[in-house]
């Protein structure tokens, strides 16, 4: 990963100009006649520095160096023992952007610099221009400052260290960057700073002169290779997780689809199947029992072939064979259970004279007791029997394709073609699982049978899921999605 | 979130199985075709003559007829259009040696899908059956 940390620090790194006055030491004349006594009347203003009149030998005072270490202790030390805190989790919060991360990242360089500043007994020039350089960088623009503090704050409430105190502290950080707030300002010092050290007067305006768009990057974390590594096993966890819940999205969805009729629509397959055995869907709607257990002892035939028929086939190599679809070790205990639920159903069914309750009213129901009365409750016993046995009888077919169990491997797919019986004529063995596959699931689906229910119900959560983490990978990841690449790519090799 | 859960799982491939009839009274050039699209992945039937490909269609319904302009019982536009009458989304791939744009058109006009000049190389014939299968019309 050391690569990759190298490969997007320099792809993000935010190159600055380095602010500097960086002038030239006037000469003794102009020195004399126009800095000095420029400097000498700003100079009384606060009194930070020595002016000699007939020398160039322009000194900080102990009152400059009282005040610019008094500056550090109130206004920095307070809010500094915080910053490696919020740096190490800043990046796992959604309150907190990129860029809002990367500001704390410099003002915690700058309150770094500004230490390395007050270290000294004296002011050294080449760390006094580190820590001016940061200073004016940040309090150019104010809404730079507002977002700093804006984002210190939610971090810290967030966090739960957040008090009155902090909040005062906060309040004098803001004044601490503005220019008019407290008097004299930190822009004060560095102006009589750089006037002792260049000997030669300067304003406000000379500062402000200097422009920049954005002071931080905005596409990536300004962070450190402990944290970037963090940064990277959170998304290469989230891949996983994404890639997880996109596949359960897909099951599921291809479930909705397979077994859902939509409400007031007329479930086709179903209807096709059942005219089939010559009964008439449309006039046996009138009575949901009589229907129901028509539409089951269909399926137990079908189920009885499957099991116990052979089918016939023709190979591609023009051959002929035969097998049995499904493995009775495998499916018999479940089809009797299915078979003996529905011949107990069909018995009460046949004994008991009991007013029709239509297939409409069943199905638009949303609860039996509002449609059945105790008499039809008895015979309902066993259907969500009968209609679970199927969803497992449909979940084994199911597993047994994808775990390639099934008498013909998924490679030899496409190698046998079913001649008898006619009903799947022409499919091949997987197509044919397939087909009833398709009619056992819509059963399920269309009477409401609660396993199959409680998937299809579960697929908005997963879909949620999904958009949450992809959400969370769009957010912690580089907005060039450099990194996400990478990580997939060498996840293939 | 277990990936060996016990829950329905996706199947993708279930419409990969394609039947293709080659109908052509010409052995070596059934022969040869039905081997080339076996390899492809395809099952084949072969008929040689125009009644049994129609029997083969109602009773194995085939993706894909690829037929020859000669055949002993009818010609190749009157089993196109018996071929379309029993189920007109069977795609048809009309075999001939005929370089003639008035005779294309004839076979468009009697629900040909792709028109395949003889003589040809494997892959084009494995080219046209995917791409009639994707419903391209040459």
């Amino acid at each position: 990963m050391d690569d990759l940390y190298v490969m997007i620090k320099e792809r993000y790194r935010k190159n600055l100009d380095m602010i500097s006055f960086n002038e030239k030491i006037p000469g003794y004349f102009e020195y004399i006649f126009k800095q000095g006594p420029l400097i000498r009347r700003y100079n009384t203003r606060f009194n930070f520095l020595k002016v000699p009149v007939f020398s160039r030998k322009v000194e900080l005072n102990d009152e400059f160096f009282n005040r610019f270490k008094s500056f550090y202790f109130d206004y920095i030390v307070p809010i500094k023992p915080y910053l490696k805190g919020i740096i190490q989790k800043g990046w796992r919060w959604s309150f907190l952007s990129v860029r809002d991360y990367n500001l704390i990242v410099f003002f915690s360089n700058f309150c770094d610099k500004f230490e390395d500043a007050t270290i000294l007994k004296t002011i050294n020039h080449k760390t006094f221009v580190l820590f001016e350089d940061l200073f004016i960088k940040i309090s150019k623009d104010s809404e730079v400052v507002s977002s700093l503090i804006l984002s210190l704050m939610t971090s810290l409430k967030n966090n739960k260290n957040f008090d009155d105190e902090l909040k005062i502290t906060f309040e004098k950080l803001k004044a601490f960057f503005s220019d008019s707030m407290i008097f004299p300002s930190m822009l004060d010092m560095i102006l009589s700073y750089n006037m002792s050290y260049y000997k030669k007067y300067f304003q406000y305006s000379d500062v402000c002169q200097i422009n920049f768009d954005e002071i931080v990057t905005t596409e990536f974390y300004n962070c450190s290779k402990e944290v970037f590594d963090e940064i990277i096993y959170r998304i290469e966890s989230l891949l996983k997780e994404i890639k997880m819940l996109e596949t359960e999205r897909d099951n599921l969805q291809w479930l909705k689809d397979i077994s859902e009729v939509p409400f007031g629509k007329t479930p086709e397959k179903l209807i096709l199947f059942y005219d089939k055995s010559k009964h008439s869907w449309d006039l046996d709607s009138d009575d949901f029992f009589k229907l129901f257990l028509n539409l089951i002892k269909d399926v137990l035939d079908r189920l009885d072939n499957l099991i116990y028929q052979d089918v016939d086939v023709v190979e591609t190599t023009g051959g002929a064979n035969k097998f049995k679809l499904l493995n009775a070790v495998q499916f018999d205990i479940l089809y009797q259970k299915v078979k003996n639920d529905y011949l107990q159903t069909k018995s009460k069914y046949s004994s008991t004279v009991v007013s029709k309750v239509s297939l409409k009213e069943f199905i638009e129901s949303g609860d039996v007791h509002q449609v059945f009365n105790e008499i039809h409750l008895s015979i309902f016993e066993k259907i969500p029997e009968i209609l679970q046995g199927l969803s497992e009888i449909s979940l084994k077919i199911n597993k047994i394709i994808v775990t390639d169990e099934f008498i013909v491997k998924n490679s030899e797919r496409n190698r046998y073609m079913i001649t008898s019986p006619d009903e799947i004529k022409g499919k091949s063995p997987h197509q044919a699982l397939y087909f009833y596959l398709e009619i056992f699931l819509q059963i399920c689906g269309y009477f409401k049978e609660e396993t199959v229910r409680k998937a299809v119900s579960d697929l908005p959560r997963i879909i949620s899921n999904c958009e949450v983490s992809k959400k969370e990978l769009n957010r912690i990841g580089d907005s060039n999605n450099l990194i996400v690449s990478k990580l997939r790519e060498s996840n293939k090799t | 979130m277990d990936e060996n859960n016990e829950g329905f799982r996706k199947l993708n491939f279930i419409n990969d199985f394609k039947k293709v009839i080659v109908v052509e009274n010409i052995q070596f050039v059934a022969t040869s075709l039905t081997k080339v699209l076996k390899e492809a992945g395809f099952f084949v039937f072969h008929s040689s003559t125009g009644k049994s490909a129609l029997y083969l269609t109602q009773n194995y319904a085939p993706d894909v007829v690829i037929l020859s302009e000669k055949l002993p019982d009818m010609t190749g536009f009157h089993l196109i259009r018996e071929l379309k009458s029993i189920n007109e989304c069977i795609k048809v791939i009309y075999i001939s040696s005929k370089d003639d744009f008035k005779y294309k058109q004839e076979s468009v006009l009697a629900g040909s899908d792709y028109y395949l000049l003889k003589p040809f190389e494997r892959s084009t014939i494995i080219n046209a059956v995917n791409e009639v299968l994707h419903g391209g019309l040459k």
